[in-house]
């Protein structure tokens, strides 16, 4: 009895000690971090170390973002300038492939803002005006938008930036930023949340290997068609082998690989033996049957083509035409049809170019590609039409005109930007397109008919703007394909105040249609400015 | 004789004694200058202050930093020590004048904070320091940041205390001659008694002025008092679609705030109030000549270089201007002529020029 108080007090002090230990250990996150650890993906080691898991082994910050593997890249690599993470470039790699494929995007997610991954320069539209003076005068709408993240990581946005970037109140001094960054945050809240029934139900998983078909467009260059080889190469990556027919006869064959995030953005590279290195921005439709996208330098994204893939089946597939337009009246006109699985056995009877169009004969028939020369009637409608074989699937589309009314040049505003000594030269392609005024006779309505592109001629004009305007002098040059090439960047002691070459000038393209007495013109602008000097894989 | 030759050495000792004495408590503010005299100092790339004797305006010497990039500069109110704000706004260099070198370097951050400078002004009574001061919080997953606030520094113990949080944006602080007022330009005017250490006016300036234009732009990132007293810069507005474009004055004298509008917009970047108080003048592609009274522009000079700021001699006859580039343009402040350019050893790290007559 005398020692059980001393006993009782013992064990009580014993219980002190274990329950000071205990919760000393909770407030330093050690009884939780073996079990959440345990529940960290070994790929994301590094990022745990100062991301710490939670209960169920969400990483702190990284486990509330969904982002696009351009977006996932962009943080590795800010973590790395900011924060010196030391991670190899492999290992970069695979965390960017996991957070893509657990946090990505899903497809319906993605499409709104592809243009950027795939390097368009184009005007947006901002759907929200807060967001529009509080981040899009730095950033793309696209860089916003191709985030998903918590109410509370919108929020810490706004930090962030404060933090970082302490003098962007005064580079936004017209705007109270602060302000102006809540409600462009409660926009983006609500619009772009973190949980989406969209991505919970992407399967994240998709049949990619196989043969394809392709379709193409290059702005200056012209319609390609063609195929690739996808073969397996490990999980998610790809071998591939394309070979395109350009429709002025050109053939290109390119090898390359791939990696497909989150079951269907593809992003690639290809190399013909002495080309150019060419990216790869396409995403698979949600069917699993098309992949759309655009092929791009390496060293200049400006330079690149339009691109349609589409699953090769055994069905008859028709591609597109070695034309456009077809004018009217013709006779004894040569057409090539791209496609795939052609019969034999086709005859011209079976080949419907739509009213007023007659097939006379087949001069060249093999599997994917068919010859034919067809005549053109007088009293063929102006429009456009599909072109049909069977029931075979068609994305062959051509459009008959009597007379080209009209061209324009797009993009009706070009962007170039200085280079080649410190920076690299920012092209702007341009292309001449031809339109007939369709059954109203007034051009620049909506029954007008487009025709495709033009081969014109090119030139640059001065867009006066003061007195002594003289940027046409500087600004670079533009080819006969319509390619722009910028002067080179840093200040030009020729120049009045050692400018820059930058400035603006007009494109003027200048074609005589086929049987015209006169050229016809059309004019875009273009601005030539200085050198992008920080570049990120979304802008 | 040995005698005679030993005293008379003795006075003679006694005499220079004295003449070195004396000459010793002549405050020599700058080796081999007077009193009456201009010099100017400004900070260039990328780790020095140079100093430029502006009777002969040619760069007589340079003060190396302890860090990187000068881009803030005030003067003490007895003229012998220059503040200047290096490596990226968080430390505060002492240089003394007189023997032109630093003479300590305060550092403002710590562990995890990282504090910077956006704008300070000095205390008459040469004993305190008002820093507007910036902090980012480096915590382990988050870049976070604290209000900003105005501190005040003890220029005797160096030791920091907050004398108020404000709101994000300010830019300049700027103190009245007497020191009981301190002013924070931001999207609003705030207006501190220095005494009693609270907030006692706040102005919003994106507001209507008081001709009915609307403000879309002040650009208070640079501007000196140093001559005038009348701190400086200019303001756009719009009235309808009209654009305008003004000065906005503020007299560290009689305390007064004034926008003085001058019709037709000219971009730029920073101003300057002649001594007279008469003239202001103002660049960026051009330097501009302003007639406060007669509120218009007098006189336009083109000039082949872009320039940041600018500043002007004691008796109002040179402008003095730089920035974007390595020199220091002097124009004839009259007819705004180029007089000559003044060489530097690098950029002008930030366009800061600080003129100083000695007393």
């Amino acid at each position: 009895m005398t020692h059980r108080p001393l006993m009782t007090k013992s064990l009580l002090d014993g219980l002190k000690l274990v329950v000071v230990l205990l919760i000393c250990a909770g407030v330093l996150g050690l009884t939780h971090d073996h079990g959440d650890q345990a529940k960290v993906p070994a790929v994301l080691t590094k990022c745990a170390v100062c991301h710490r898991p939670d209960e169920r082994g969400r990483l702190s910050r990284i486990a509330f973002q969904r982002k696009t593997p351009e977006g996932w890249q962009q943080t590795v690599r800010r973590m790395i300038r900011l924060h010196g993470l030391s991670i190899s470039v492999d290992e970069a790699k695979a965390v960017v492939k996991y957070l893509s494929d657990h946090q990505g995007l899903a497809p319906a997610e993605v499409r709104p803002i592809t243009y950027d991954l795939e390097r368009r320069d184009i005007i947006e539209r901002i759907p929200d005006e807060a967001v529009r003076l509080a981040c899009v005068r730095c950033h793309s709408f696209a860089r916003i938008a191709a985030q998903r993240r918590t109410v509370a990581e919108w929020r810490k946005l706004k930090t962030f930036h404060l933090a970082v970037f302490p003098t962007l109140v005064y580079q936004m001094r017209q705007i109270d930023w602060p302000a102006m960054a809540d409600r462009a945050i409660a926009y983006l809240a609500e619009h772009y949340p973190f949980d989406t029934a969209a991505w919970r139900r992407w399967p994240k998983k998709a049949e990619i290997a196989g043969r394809w078909m392709i379709v193409g467009h290059q702005p200056g260059r012209g319609d390609f068609f063609g195929d690739m080889d996808i073969r397996p190469l490990g999980e998610d990556q790809f071998q591939t082998h394309q070979r395109v027919v350009f429709v002025d006869g050109q053939r290109m064959e390119r090898t390359g690989r791939a990696i497909v995030y989150a079951g269907f953005a593809w992003r690639g590279s290809s190399q013909a033996p002495e080309g150019q290195k060419i990216k790869e921005v396409l995403h698979l439709s949600e069917d699993g049957q098309t992949f759309v996208g655009r092929w791009f330098q390496a060293a200049h994204d400006q330079i690149g083509a339009d691109v349609t893939l589409y699953r090769k089946t055994h069905q008859m597939l028709i591609l597109g035409l070695s034309v456009r337009s077809l004018r009217a009246p013709t006779s004894g006109k040569r057409v090539t049809i791209y496609g795939t699985n052609f019969s034999p056995a086709l005859a011209p009877e079976d080949i419907d170019f739509g009213p007023g169009i007659v097939v006379r004969r087949i001069e060249h028939l093999r599997p994917d590609e068919l010859t034919v020369v067809l005549d053109v009637r007088a009293d063929a409608p102006d429009r456009e039409r599909h072109v049909r074989i069977g029931k075979a699937s068609s994305h062959a589309r051509v459009a008959v005109y009597h007379r080209i009314d009209y061209i324009t040049v797009v993009p009706p505003l070009g962007l170039a930007r200085l280079g080649g000594i410190k920076m690299p030269k920012q092209h702007q392609q341009f292309e001449a397109l031809a339109f007939t005024n369709g059954p109203d006779g007034l051009p620049k309505t909506r029954d007008d008919v487009a025709l495709g592109p033009v081969s014109a001629k090119w030139s640059l004009a001065e867009d006066t703007t003061d007195p002594n305007d003289d940027d046409v002098k500087f600004v670079g040059t533009i080819d006969q394909s319509g390619l722009f090439t910028p002067a080179t960047d840093g200040p030009n002691p020729a120049r009045r105040k050692s400018n820059n070459n930058t400035g603006q000038v007009w494109v003027v393209a200048t074609y005589t249609p086929e049987g015209a007495r006169q050229p016809l013109t059309a004019r875009a602008k273009l601005i030539v400015t200085v050198p992008r000097f920080i570049e990120w894989e979304i802008r | 004789m040995h005698m005679r030759s030993f005293a008379t050495t003795l006075v003679s000792l006694r005499i220079a004694g004295g003449l070195v004495l004396a000459l010793l408590c002549i405050p020599l503010l700058v080796p081999g200058s007077s009193p009456g005299e201009d010099w100017l100092f400004v900070g260039v790339q990328f780790d020095k202050v140079m100093v430029i004797d502006c009777q002969r305006d040619e760069v007589v010497d340079e003060i190396r930093l302890r860090h990187r990039i000068p881009v803030d500069m005030i003067v003490s109110p007895d003229k012998k020590y220059l503040y200047v704000v290096t490596h990226q706004k968080q430390s505060l260099e002492v240089i003394d004048i007189g023997k032109r070198r630093v003479m300590e370097s305060i550092e403002l951050s710590d562990g995890q904070r990282e504090r910077r400078i956006f704008g300070l002004a000095a205390h008459p009574d040469g004993k305190r320091l008002y820093l507007h001061v910036k902090t980012t919080v480096r915590l382990l997953d988050e870049l976070t940041i604290e209000p900003p606030r105005i501190v005040v520094l003890d220029l005797t113990t160096k030791e920091r205390r907050t004398l108020t949080e404000v709101p994000e944006g300010i830019s300049r602080l700027v103190i009245s001659r007497d020191g009981q007022r301190l002013y924070t330009l931001g999207r609003d005017i705030l207006t501190i008694d220095t005494v009693s250490e609270k907030v006692i006016d706040r102005r919003p300036l994106y507001t209507r002025l008081p001709d009915g234009s609307k403000l879309v732009d002040v650009f208070h990132i640079y501007g000196f008092e140093d001559q005038s007293g009348i701190y400086s810069v200019p303001y756009y507005a719009q009235a309808g679609d009209q654009p305008r474009f003004g000065l906005l004055l503020l007299d560290t004298v009689s305390k007064r705030l004034q926008f003085v509008n001058m019709g037709e917009p000219v971009p730029m970047f920073s101003t300057v109030v002649a001594p007279d108080h008469r003239y202001a003048y103002g660049v960026l592609h051009e330097v501009v000549k302003m007639d406060l009274v007669r509120r218009r522009i007098v006189r336009r000079t083109p000039h082949d270089r872009i320039h940041y700021t600018l500043n002007i001699s004691s008796d109002g006859r040179k402008l003095y201007v730089a920035g974007a580039g390595p020199e220091v343009d002097v124009f004839d402040a009259q007819s705004l002529r180029l007089l000559t350019s003044i060489p530097l050893p690098g950029d002008v790290a930030d366009a800061y020029l600080r003129l100083i007559t000695l007393p």
